[in-house]
């Protein structure tokens, strides 16, 4: 639940870019785009939790403040975000 | 058993400039501890370093004896930080329900804000923000309360009615303050440390302060 809290907090910059991979990858005519897309996914999360880092400290208070530590929480923002974004992929590719 | 919270050889620099140097801070459960010191002389710093954010190069901590590696694991320690920390999208019932606050104790003590509750951070004055997030962290589940500058923003009838409540709370738990409004944090403490050369000090006169040059006169 918590998790979930803290994933909101880049939950819309997260989904944009997720949603323009997975239409990507509607057309991808090999597994190999596919690897592109999730590396573009893994970059672009790193410039997110980077913005969190620099620009939002008062979220990293709040949630330390849960028993949270600032790891944690930018561990369990990607794995909740590349969690999803693998999980849609996978299936858009598939049924492409 | 009352819980007890030591921090001491705690050095913490910026750019090679020493901020904090071997300072040494104890709060028992059942007091107030004032933290006093002048613009840039490293108490925030020092509450965070215990607190556990940012890098320190060496620091001890201990609750009850036991060596812990930082003040926010395992519920020992939370903090108020100068400024707003609740995400500005989330509503404050949210964020009290987050820190599993009954909700009873904020209706007792501040009936008059229930309003407040159903709306998000950044619908609140920076004032109600304040009082709500000090409500939160005086009575979410932790040994100790860091409370910096937990007066800036806060009128003069509310800043009363937040020292009421924390003389109630510290029966619960050790309270660490500090503020500028340096008559309110000597009137509530029970004991007081300057910084003063990176270092603390403990006062036991308010005339002292006048040495660390903290104030002019009483």
């Amino acid at each position: 639940m918590k998790f979930l809290h803290a994933y909101r907090t880049i939950a819309l910059p997260a989904n944009i870019v997720s949603v323009i991979a997975w239409i990507a990858a509607k057309d991808a005519e090999s597994s190999s785009e596919i690897f592109t897309l999730f590396w573009m996914k893994v970059f672009t999360e790193i410039v997110l939790i980077g913005f969190i880092h620099l620009f939002n400290k008062h979220v990293i208070f709040f949630y330390m403040n849960l028993g949270i530590g600032e790891r944690q929480l930018y561990k369990s923002i990607v794995a909740i975000d590349l969690a999803i974004f693998v999980v849609v992929i996978a299936i858009v590719y598939w049924i492409a | 058993m009352k819980n007890i919270l030591e921090a001491d050889s705690i050095i913490v620099s910026f750019d090679q400039r020493v901020v904090v140097s071997n300072a040494y801070i104890r709060c028992d459960q059942g007091e107030i501890v004032g933290l006093l010191g002048r613009n840039g002389s490293g108490k925030s710093t020092l509450l965070k370093a215990i607190f556990g954010i940012g890098a320190s190069e060496n620091k001890s901590i201990r609750v009850n004896g036991s060596w812990v590696a930082n003040g926010y694991s395992a519920s020992n320690v939370n903090m108020l930080p100068q400024f707003n920390m609740i995400p500005s999208n989330m509503t404050i019932r949210t964020a009290i329900r987050l820190f599993d606050i009954d909700m009873g104790k904020i209706k007792t003590v501040a009936d008059d804000k229930l309003f407040l509750l159903d709306q998000r951070a950044n619908e609140l004055s920076g004032g109600e923000l304040r009082f709500i997030e000090l409500l939160i962290v005086l009575f979410s589940k932790s040994r100790f309360s860091f409370l910096d500058e937990p007066f800036s923003g806060l009128s003069p009838v509310m800043t009363e009615r937040a020292l009421e409540i924390m003389n109630d709370v510290k029966n619960e738990k050790g309270l660490l303050i500090t503020d500028h409004m340096y008559k309110y944090v000597t009137e509530c403490s029970d004991r007081l440390y300057c910084m003063y050369s990176g270092r603390t000090v403990e006062v036991n006169d308010t005339s002292e302060l006048i040495r660390y040059g903290y104030i002019n006169h009483e």
